[in-house]
Formats: C-alpha cells, structure tokens, sequence
C-alpha cells in the first residue's frame, strides 16, 4: 500500500525506561496535504517527532519514508534524505545571522548542488525573502525576537530542501496579530512549495482550519484520524481534551 | 583580524620570525621553541575544543604519544628522525581514531569527554611508565639535535601551519557546520550537519598535528620519560592559553600562547616562588573579567576607536 504515501508509520513503540511514550501507532500521510498531529500535553507528539526524525530510536515498529526505510539512519541522513523539521522552543543557531542560519540548511541539506559562495548567498536571500525575514539577512540571530528566530528556524528547514516538513508547535509563544501571516506562510509552503506538511499545535481552531487531515494522539496511543470534521465530531476526542465528567484540561 | 594592515603586519611578524636566527640569540631561540611550540599546541586544541565545544583536558596524550613514537624509533629501531616524526603523527592519528571512536560517536556529555581525556592521559603515562622496552619510569636518551634551529622552523612552520589551517576551517563551509554544531548540535543534525563526522575529523587533525609537536620537543629535549611526556601541565597550558586569547577564534590561541609563555617566563626568572601564584590571578582576571578572552578585548577596543556598531552578542563562542 506503500503506492503513494510520503510516510508511512507502522507499529511503532517506543519506551524511556518503564514510560511508555508511544504505543502500537500506524498511520499513513499522502504527499501534499498538512497535517495536524494534536493532543493533550505528554500524549507523544513531540516523540512522533523525535522518531521520525531519528533524534530518537523506535523500540519497535518501522518509518518508511519516500518507499525508503529510515531504520538507522542517523538524524543528519534523514535529513538529507528529505526531512526538514522545527522545534517547540525554537532552535535557530544564535551565534550566526539568519542568512548563515539558512547557509547551514543550504550546504548540508538534500539534494546539495555545488553552488559558488555567491549563489548560495542569493538562494539564502530567496529563502528569507519567501518567509518574509528577507530585510534581517545579516543580522544575529541572537538580537532576533522569539517570533523572528521562530521564522530563521523554518527557513532554515526549507533550506535543506525537504519534501516533508515537521512542524513543532510554532506558533506557541506568537501574539494573535502574528499567527494569520505566520499560517499563511505554512500555507505556501504546502501550495507553492509543493511540501508535505506535519504539524503539532495547541491552538485547535487554526488545525481544524488548516490542516485536510488530523491525527489526535492521546496517552502514546492514536486516539482518532480523519478530516477536521470528523475529529470535531469524535466523542473520544473530546473525552480526552474535557474529560468525560467536564472540563478537567484544556489542551 | 582581517583587512589589509593585519595581513601587512602577519607578513611583516612571519617574515622576521624567519630571519631572527640570524641575529638572535640561543636564549632568544630557545625561548621561541617554547613559544612556537604552544602555539602549535593551543592552536591544534583550538581546532578540536575551540570549533565543537568538546573542551579536551587530555589531549596532551598526543604529545606524549608523538614524544614516544620518536623516541622509541630513532632509539630502539636506529631509524631515521624523519621516519620518527611521520610515525608519531601516524601513531596520534591512529589513537586519534580509536578515542574518536568510542568517545565521539555516542552522544557523550562535554564535561564527561573532558574528564575522560584526562584519565587516559593519566592511564597511558601509568602504563608507558610500567613498560620496561621503552625504559620504564627512567625513560629514553634521544640522540641530541645538531643545532636547536632544526626545532625553531619546525615549529614555526607548524605553528604557521595549524593557523593558516584553522583559517581556511573557519571561513570554509565545513567551518559553518562546526559554527551549528557549536551553537546547537541536535539542530544541526536535523539539518543535515553530519556532526560524528565533522567532531571525528577535527579531533584527529588536532592529534595528528600534536603528535609531530611532541616528536619535535622529544627530540629538542634529547631525553623523555612518562612524566615529562604525559605532563597533565601541557594539556592544561593549552586550554588556558587557548581561553586566555579566545576560544574559537583564530588569532586568539596564537596571542594566547605567545603572552602567557612571555608572562610565565618573565615571571619565572624575575620571582621564582610566586610566579604560578601570580600567573593564577592574571589568567583567573581575565577570564572573569571577560570570557572571550583577548580575542574580545581586541573587539571591543577596537569598536571603541572606530565607532562601530555594537554587535548584539559580545562574547565569545561558548
């Protein structure tokens, strides 16, 4: 069934000492489509991430990615095979500016052609531009704010070429007047780009707007999928979000 | 230091130090051996420590390594000095290698690999003190050098050599990979950064380069035991020298070097009792004072008198 799927997950468990952090999780993306990974705090999405991208190994269960196993590789090689991703917190290199930022995605990502220092330098700039940060080039990425080196992050993601993005929540820490452009450049990344996006956010109206597909994780096991509605519907989503007596958490 | 002026006076210094045989005295050869030598060292440490944030309290192991691969060829086996220098290079890339590989290829705490590096110095000099083929704790009598100026180039072209060399790493793109690993080495990874591979490499280089340093000195001093060879005080000097002018930066360990050995030697000769005392307080100062080291002194005077913008973060690479 591996046809047309960007990626596809099977089995996959993973445990730190006795927590079980993932359990028996499977699910399948189609190329081209954003989608939304949600749940409560600690029900593995952030790991989902981790193990996509081989910063940790799966105790059981396999990732293919493109038709291709990820089994082994190291977080570098996945990368250049195609994975770009983000970080909750935001995890620019502060001690380079953010063009250097998107050098580093630039030189060591997929696909790296042997281009001059110059033409690197003018893609680096394209890449800025494209997120909107293209006036901050040469500035340190240390004298950014959170929202801005949140964007350096992502630039420099796209730099490294990938046909699937993993997105870590980043819009946490964004003021209301920053998400609508922050969310229209997710946006073009899908539609223009033509990239394959995975996304974990807190805020559930903007996945419900955006994403075509949601998988809602809960307690290290797949809760539901499916289309925004169909989650918005789900009595066990919302059992797991308000609890089944009122609203204990909100997530 | 880049621009015109700086190339004109690194010129100028090269130039003079290329000729001062001539006109300077054993004294003053004997004691740029000694300068020109930790500027090899704590350049090479710089290379390795400085680029990746590993800090190495041990890599004076390679020192001892170089000494002895010379001692033991030119001594036991008759062969050439120049063999003897190729093999301890050969020898330290080789231990390069085998420590990278345990060392560097999990994910090993920074403060772990330094305490680490200083316990297999420590091992090494027990057991190259324990082995009776290499003269045991009494060590090795090494065919002295015909004139000390054989030491004097070699070191200044090393020490030429391993500046230059992290020059070109510096501005390179493996360098920016080293700038990402430094800063964050699971974000480079994820994007991209093979950084096992960029810590293997820089680690071996930094050996491969002491190693023909400890070879040089072996054959300088004409004589080697564990304890000269294995000295923790070589691996030490060449941290603080290299802290002392700037961690990461390229002039940095070479201003480290050359004022700490001047220091260390003027203090030694005018007030022998105190002088690591004293030396102690400087080198505390100045690392308190401001932890960039010279190198950032340097930005800061320098952005004085012309005006410059402040950059946002002044201090040094961490």
């Amino acid at each position: 069934m591996s046809g047309d799927a960007v990626l596809e997950v099977q089995g996959l468990d993973v445990h730190f000492g006795g927590v079980q952090a993932l359990r028996n999780l499977s699910f399948t993306i189609a190329p081209g489509k954003i989608i939304g990974v949600m749940g409560p705090n600690g029900a593995g999405k952030t790991t989902l991430f981790n193990l996509v991208t081989g910063v940790y190994r799966p105790s059981a269960g396999r990732i293919v990615f493109g038709g291709r196993p990820l089994q082994g590789l190291s977080p570098a090689r996945i990368a250049r095979a195609g994975i770009g991703r983000t970080f909750q917190s935001g995890r620019p290199f502060a001690n380079l500016t953010a063009l250097e930022n998107v050098l580093v995605g630039l030189y060591y990502g997929a696909d790296v052609r042997r281009a001059g220092a110059t033409d690197a330098k003018r893609r680096g700039q394209e890449v800025l531009d494209f997120v909107g940060l293209g006036k901050l080039a040469d500035r340190p990425v240390a004298s950014l704010n959170l929202t801005e080196r949140k964007i350096v992050e992502l630039a420099r993601a796209l730099a490294t070429r990938p046909r699937m993005l993993l997105l870590d929540e980043p819009l946490a820490g964004f003021n209301p007047l920053e998400l609508e452009p922050a969310i229209r450049i997710v946006r073009r990344i899908r539609d223009e780009l033509g990239i394959t996006v995975m996304w974990i956010e807190h805020i559930m109206t903007v996945l419900m707007e955006t994403c075509e597909h949601l998988i809602v994780l809960h307690h290290g096991e797949k809760l539901a999928e499916g289309t925004p509605g169909e989650i918005a519907a789900d009595a066990a989503v919302g059992d797991a979000y308000f609890g089944k007596k009122g609203a204990t958490k909100l997530g | 230091m880049t621009g015109a002026p700086a190339k004109g006076v690194i010129v100028a210094l090269v130039a003079l130090l290329l000729m001062l045989p001539a006109w300077g005295s054993a004294y003053a050869i004997s004691f740029l051996v000694s300068v020109l030598l930790y500027v090899a060292l704590a350049g090479s440490w710089n290379l390795f420590s400085g680029t990746t944030g590993y800090a190495s309290l041990g890599q004076g192991l390679f020192f001892g390594l170089g000494a002895y691969a010379f001692g033991v060829s030119t001594v036991l086996l008759k062969w050439h000095p120049v063999v003897g220098i190729v093999l301890a290079a050969a020898v330290s890339a080789v231990a390069a290698v085998l420590l990278g590989l345990v060392l560097l290829t999990t994910r090993i705490r920074v403060a772990y690999f330094a305490i680490v590096m200083l316990g297999v110095n420590e091992v090494v000099k027990t057991v190259v003190a324990n082995i009776k083929a290499v003269g045991s704790s009494s060590g090795l009598t090494i065919p002295p050098l015909s004139t000390n100026l054989i030491a004097y180039y070699f070191l200044l072209f090393l020490a030429i050599g391993v500046t230059a060399l992290s020059y070109l790493i510096k501005h390179s793109r493996w360098g920016l990979g080293l700038k990402a690993i430094l800063a964050d080495e699971v974000a480079a990874e994820v994007t991209g950064v093979g950084t096992v591979a960029h810590k293997m490499a820089m680690f071996v280089l930094s050996g491969t380069l002491i190693g023909p340093a400890g070879a040089m000195i072996a054959w300088y001093w004409s004589y080697i035991d564990p304890y000269i060879a294995f000295d923790l005080s070589v691996s030490f000097d060449m941290v603080v020298m290299s802290i002392f002018g700037g961690v990461g930066t390229v002039m940095g360990p070479v201003l480290g070097a050359v004022i700490i050995s001047g220091v260390k030697e003027a203090l030694s000769t005018s007030i022998p009792q105190f002088h690591t005392i004293i030396f102690g307080v400087l080198v505390l100062g100045l690392i308190l004072w401001c932890p960039g080291g010279l190198m950032q002194v340097y930005r800061i005077l320098h952005r004085r008198i012309t005006g410059g913008p402040r950059p946002a973060r002044s201090r040094g690479a961490q």
